[in-house]
């Protein structure tokens, strides 16, 4: 066990506080929108705090680290992509700025007004599939960290996975999206202030100077060229681009800016809590970068192993709990505990509320706001469930990052196309939407389910790779977006929103 | 140094500075936020105990 007392106690304190926060906050629960939303009422301060916590889960600060373990410095261009991803959704509003306007709650209820009842239904299955195999990793990583941080054996694995599950559940189920934004808020300041100090102590136990040398030695010049590296290259680069305009806006975090007091805070939002997702890539990268270094040295300890295999996603737990000093290794499991409990509860509250506001309600419009908040609430116990089974059943191809990026694209290059077509684009009609949703919402079930098995023979294998994948996607989805619009006008001609409804007239 | 290697320290470097300057002005500004989005709700929740529909 690498934990003593103090250490115990700074995790214990930060639990019985964060929960807290979620009962004393009930009351103030009166409506759907007040339980989801947080009444709309969130200032750009607190959306940043929340926004930001939200999007620095546990589960990023695992996937970050075992790529910058598998990619050295080569993996930071993924964080200045997300930099300048996030600048350019902020500086023009993106996407954001129309859906804030129409003041839908989510983004599928855009497509029930400029398209059909059952294209936003199709938008939000797509999303809510995404959304759920995305999350599906959450549970099994967060435990995986606790695991070697606080030394348990083993073989504690899938009962840290069910105490993780219950403790996020227990208090979202409870307090909606204004816990949520409470507990962000302290869960912000203790996650970054730990992510800032993690960082310092990484880089010093090992030096920066051995860093670099092992890099080189272990990868070449592929270590820090990203175009020639092995595990990424031109292709992967190439595919990261593609999602540039749609940085940012994963649902979870388009919660957040629908949550804004109006579509300038919204951008404001974005342009301003992008400017710390270069650390948000680049620090935990780094952190494995110094995992790999502390691994390759004489006086390590072994690195954990998985069916017979270097366990490249423990290296980074690992190696903190053998660096940190005691106190600042509390400290850490709570920011970890922080970042998995923000993320984790943003993300089951945001796929619960597609399914009911998206999928439940065009066909029973008639439920009361009391029906909805227990429907809610029920659905987010059951994604809980699901993504303790995933996280069992399913291991991913590559790195864990890889199938983040490819889970995205399936949302990215359908939803979020399709909506930027639907807000921008005056003929985009129903036609047109649904089968750009259908393929794009398709075509990267090949590498999740695929990528990694045999049935495929060898010489087409290249064909389910993520990044082939990945690109062909987005082209695709647009591909399909423009020419069934254009061939089907007269018989479906595109919807016009009044300007009270939206921006397309 | 490469090329490669001196821009991924700079750009380091800029990282920790921009995370920290975003979480300071977060947390200085984020703390007025919840005191008017709690008084907002809990006018909302008032709101609605006097007119229940």
């Amino acid at each position: 066990m690498n934990f003593i007392w103090i250490d115990w106690v700074t995790v214990i304190t930060f639990l019985v506080l964060t929960t807290g926060v979620a009962l004393a906050t009930r009351r103030l629960i009166s409506d759907y929108d007040s339980f989801l939303l947080a009444g709309r009422t969130l200032k750009l301060y607190l959306a940043m705090a929340t926004m930001g916590a939200t999007e620095l889960g546990l589960v990023t600060l695992m996937y970050f680290s075992q790529q910058g373990y598998k990619s050295g410095f080569a993996a930071f261009s993924i964080g200045v992509i997300a930099l300048i991803g996030f600048m350019f959704v902020g500086r023009t509003g993106f996407i954001i700025k129309g859906l804030r306007d129409l003041e839908v709650r989510t983004i599928a209820e855009f497509f029930g007004r400029r398209y059909n009842r059952s294209t936003q239904v199709i938008a939000a299955i797509i999303t809510f599939a995404a959304g759920l195999m995305n999350m599906g990793l959450f549970l099994v990583l967060g435990a995986k960290f606790l695991l070697y941080m606080v030394g348990f054996p083993p073989d504690m694995l899938p009962y840290l996975m069910v105490g993780l599950l219950l403790l996020v559940l227990g208090y979202t189920v409870v307090g909606g999206m204004v816990s949520v934004v409470l507990t962000d808020y302290a869960q912000f300041v203790i996650l970054f202030t730990s992510v800032v100090f993690t960082t310092y102590f990484a880089i010093t136990h090992v030096g920066y100077d051995t860093v670099i040398d092992t890099v080189q030695r272990e990868y070449g010049a592929g270590g820090f060229d990203p175009f020639i590296s092995d595990d990424l290259g031109w292709l992967f680069i190439i595919w990261l681009i593609f999602g540039i305009p749609f940085a940012g806006m994963w649902p979870p975090a388009l919660s957040r800016a629908l949550s804004t007091v109006d579509s300038d805070t919204s951008k404001k939002l974005y342009s301003f809590v992008g400017l710390s997702f270069l650390g948000r890539a680049l620090m935990p990268m780094m952190w494995g970068i110094c995992a790999l270094t502390y691994f390759a040295g004489v006086d390590a300890i072994p690195l954990p192993m998985q069916d017979g295999a270097p366990d490249t996603a423990a290296a980074m737990p690992a190696y903190l709990s053998q660096i940190l000093p005691a106190g600042v290794r509390g400290l850490m499991v709570a920011a970890a505990l922080a970042a998995m409990m923000s993320t984790f509860d943003s993300y089951l509250l945001c796929w619960s509320s597609i399914l009911v506001n998206d999928i439940v309600l065009p066909l029973r419009p008639e439920m009361t706001d009391r029906e909805k908040i227990r429907l809610t609430r029920l659905a987010v116990v059951a994604c809980g469930i699901f993504v303790l089974s995933w996280g069992y059943l399913y291991k991913p191809p590559e790195t864990f990052f890889r199938f983040m990026a490819i889970t995205g694209t399936m949302y990215s290059a359908s939803v979020l196309l399709t909506t930027a077509a639907g807000l921008y684009w005056k003929k985009a009609n129903t036609v047109g939407t649904l089968t750009s949703l259908v393929v794009a919402g398709t075509l990267p079930l090949t590498t999740i389910f695929l990528g990694d098995s045999d049935i495929l023979p060898l010489e087409y294998r290249w064909m389910v790779e993520d990044k082939v994948v990945g690109i062909a996607t987005f082209i695709s989805s647009l591909v399909c977006m423009v020419v069934a619009s254009l061939l089907t006008q007269k018989s479906h001609p595109p919807k016009v929103l009044a300007p009270r409804e939206g921006v397309t007239t | 140094m490469s090329g490669w290697q001196t821009l991924w320290t700079c750009a380091l470097g800029v990282s920790v500075v921009l995370f920290f300057v975003v979480e300071v002005v977060v947390v200085v500004g984020g703390a007025g936020d919840i005191k008017d989005m709690l008084a907002s709700l809990r006018e909302h929740a008032s709101e609605d105990a006097k007119n229940p529909s």
